[in-house]
């Protein structure tokens, strides 16, 4: 689910951004910096919309760097439990695949998969194929799923979903 | 609660014992410290309760490139048997292949990448068994086996392609785009040092949780195998750069036993590309396994569980030496015990028996490095074969009893007699032959000419003249040709 919300970050600065061009880096800087970040609390941080608010910079003694409060509103991507997103197939291995929502890459293991579907190894790219044959997920594969938790570590966000509901599994692409 | 618990009502007509029994998840599967089963978070729960020691965890990664994912070994060996029942179903067994000194060679050797940049342009940069990449800001150039190609069709359809090799992850994703540009082989079934991290040793356990008895493995060390050595098949290990360049820089792992080449050359390194290689190392291996795959289910049965490609191919190494009785002469040091020795090992490996003394009536072949009182007495004893060690060294990497008279062994002579036999040599004879044969119609068309040329044109007697000696010119470069060649031959009997 996306978001709009306000955040705010401190920027270091180096002197020699110090002159017309500041608001300028400062901007720069803050989108380089936070976009594509993940944080516990609100997830990715898609895009930067706006700077409502640019606080006093402090200069630091000893290295003359300036430090500027920066207050700006940013879209974000926060997934929840339970929630149902559409997610495009990455990986299939014979334990599960990986179905990527943007920046998240979420795992959905055998046992999120429908029994009526098994590994088939030896195809090129390996796949999950349905026992009436009508229905296959390999890499690229549109799916619909539902996540059913997450976990923040230090190195990211991970998150196991299923797609062992009604209504969940492959999307079929309309024929043109 | 975020446990899932599950419930088994017992039979209510059974009087004695619990009415209903009460288990909890065993998180057998889990995924960044998710149960993927019960979605709790384990790792966080088991840190709450740090006293309640569980017992140490045999979970394992068991799919090649996934970090984060542990599974229970017994959960691991149930998908495994259904994936193993699948692969039967199909023919099919699995091979594990190493990468460096097997499949092939790699150096980051600036001169070498110099000398093939300046031959290749960019837009169309690797030809034939020259590949190059680059990796970390290093260019990387590849030599592939002789004969690599024929091996991988062969196979393929056999046996289930996996890479180990301890070379990093992505050194291990750019060769196999050079092997397998179609992601037909290989898919994702690579195992590389980060999964792998103990370069002296490698293990089948994460990935063949149930059993090895469909494995086979190719790689040219057998010490790092250590509790696989019956499904290994080692070959010659393939130094290419090293062998015909000297070059000694290692681009991965530490090369298998530096051992001195006999076809130590030095060439000059701008003719890399022109090497003819005498190395069929490939073709044994390819015939070896589809000889054992055709065994293998010529005798495999649905009943049958246990059969297993070891005892095959221990089967197909006794083959080799059958029937033979060694002795060995100044091979083994007096103070070792012979029974330790690698030569007394490999060759009771590869069927043959062996003995310490010398006896006319079971010894079949002496096996010696120079002369020896063994070898005299050999010697005078007919039909005992006096052979030189290369005998049983080129016997072994080519699975094939080579011939002894290609190897025999004189009293006085101690040089290395060089098969007709062994496949490479028999192979640039042929070259030489064809060359000869060549050379003798090219002689053949000459003579022909100067009879017409003598035959006819009476009118113009200098041009005639002319033409005979150049002719015979001709004739007298072809002579030499054709001493070359001769030369050519000695030198390679």
């Amino acid at each position: 689910m996306f978001f709009h919300v306000q955040l705010e970050k401190n920027i270091r600065l180096h002197p020699r951004n110090f002159g017309p061009q500041l608001h300028q880096t400062l901007k720069q800087k803050l989108s380089s910096e936070v976009e594509g970040q993940c944080t516990g609390r609100y997830g990715y941080i898609i895009t930067v919309t706006s700077i409502s608010h640019i606080g006093q910079g402090k200069i630091a003694e000893s290295s003359g760097y300036a430090t500027f409060l920066v207050k700006y509103r940013a879209i974000v991507m926060r997934t929840f439990k339970s929630e149902i997103v559409d997610a495009v197939v990455t990986r299939v291995t014979k334990i599960g695949f990986f179905a990527s929502v943007g920046p998240l890459e979420i795992f959905i293991s055998r046992h999120g998969i429908p029994t009526d579907m098994t590994f088939d190894p030896d195809s090129s790219p390996p796949r999950y194929i349905a026992e009436d044959q009508n229905a296959t997920i390999a890499q690229d594969t549109e799916v619909r799923l539902k996540i059913m938790g997450t976990k923040i570590e230090a190195n990211g966000l991970f998150a196991i979903g299923t797609i062992k509901e009604d209504y969940l599994g492959p999307i079929a692409i309309e024929q043109l | 609660m975020d446990q899932i618990y599950q419930t088994t009502l017992n039979n209510f007509t059974q009087r004695d014992g619990p009415a209903c029994s009460l288990k909890g998840c065993t998180h057998s599967e889990k995924f960044h410290g998710i149960c993927l089963l019960c979605e709790a978070d384990v790792d966080a729960s088991l840190n709450l309760k740090k006293n309640h020691i569980e017992k140490e965890s045999s979970d394992i990664s068991y799919v090649h490139n996934f970090r984060g994912f542990k599974i229970d070994l017994e959960e691991a060996k149930k998908i495994e048997q259904e994936l193993q029942r699948i692969l039967m179903t199909k023919k099919k067994l699995s091979l594990v292949l190493d990468l460096d000194h097997t499949l092939l060679h790699a150096t980051d050797d600036q001169r070498f990448i110099h000398a093939y940049n300046l031959k290749h342009t960019l837009n169309k940069p690797n030809s034939g068994d020259f590949h190059i990449f680059r990796l970390d800001g290093h260019y990387h150039l590849v030599k592939l086996r002789p004969h690599l190609d024929a091996f991988l069709k062969g196979v393929k359809d056999k046996y289930e392609l996996h890479i180990f090799t301890h070379g990093s992850r992505g050194y291990a994703e750019q060769i196999a785009k050079i092997l397998d540009p179609d992601q037909n082989l290989f898919h994702d079934r690579i195992v590389s040092r980060e999964e792998c991290p103990d370069i002296n040793s490698k293990t089948l356990k994460e990935h063949f949780p149930c059993h090895d008895r469909t494995v086979l493995i190719i790689d040219d060390r057998s010490d790092v195998w250590q509790s696989y050595i019956g499904n290994l098949i080692q070959i010659v290990p393939y130094d290419f750069f090293r062998t015909y360049f000297g070059v000694e820089s290692e681009v991965n792992n530490a090369a298998g036993k530096t051992h001195a080449s006999r076809f130590m050359l030095n060439k000059p390194i701008h003719e890399f590309e022109n090497v003819n290689e005498r190395d069929e190392q490939m073709t044994v291996v390819t015939n070896m396994l589809k000889r054992i795959h055709e065994q293998f289910f010529d005798l495999h049965s649905a009943a049958d569980d246990e059969l297993d490609v070891k005892s095959l191919l221990s089967q197909d190494k006794h083959k080799v030496l059958k029937n033979t009785h060694l002795l060995f002469s100044g091979l083994i040091p007096l103070n070792t015990s012979p029974h330790e020795h690698p030569i007394w090992k490999k060759a009771i490996e590869f069927g043959a028996t062996c003995a310490t003394e010398f006896d006319a009536d079971k010894v079949t072949h002496v096996v010696a490095n120079g002369p020896s009182q063994k070898v005299k007495l050999a010697n005078a004893t007919p039909g005992i074969y006096v052979v030189h060690k290369s005998w049983l060294d080129d016997s072994t990497s080519h699975y094939m009893r080579m011939n002894e008279f290609d190897y025999k062994l004189s009293d006085k002579c101690n040089k290395v007699p060089f098969s007709v036999n062994h496949p490479a040599v028999a192979r640039s004879l042929r070259s030489v032959h064809d060359a000869m044969n060549e050379l003798n119609q090219h002689i053949r068309g000459a003579h022909q000419d100067m009879k017409d040329l003598t035959r006819d044109d009476v009118d113009s007697e200098e041009s005639d003249e002319e033409d005979q000696s150049e002719s015979e010119e001709e004739d007298h470069d072809d002579q030499e040709d054709q001493d070359l060649a001769d030369d050519l031959m000695k030198d390679m009997m």
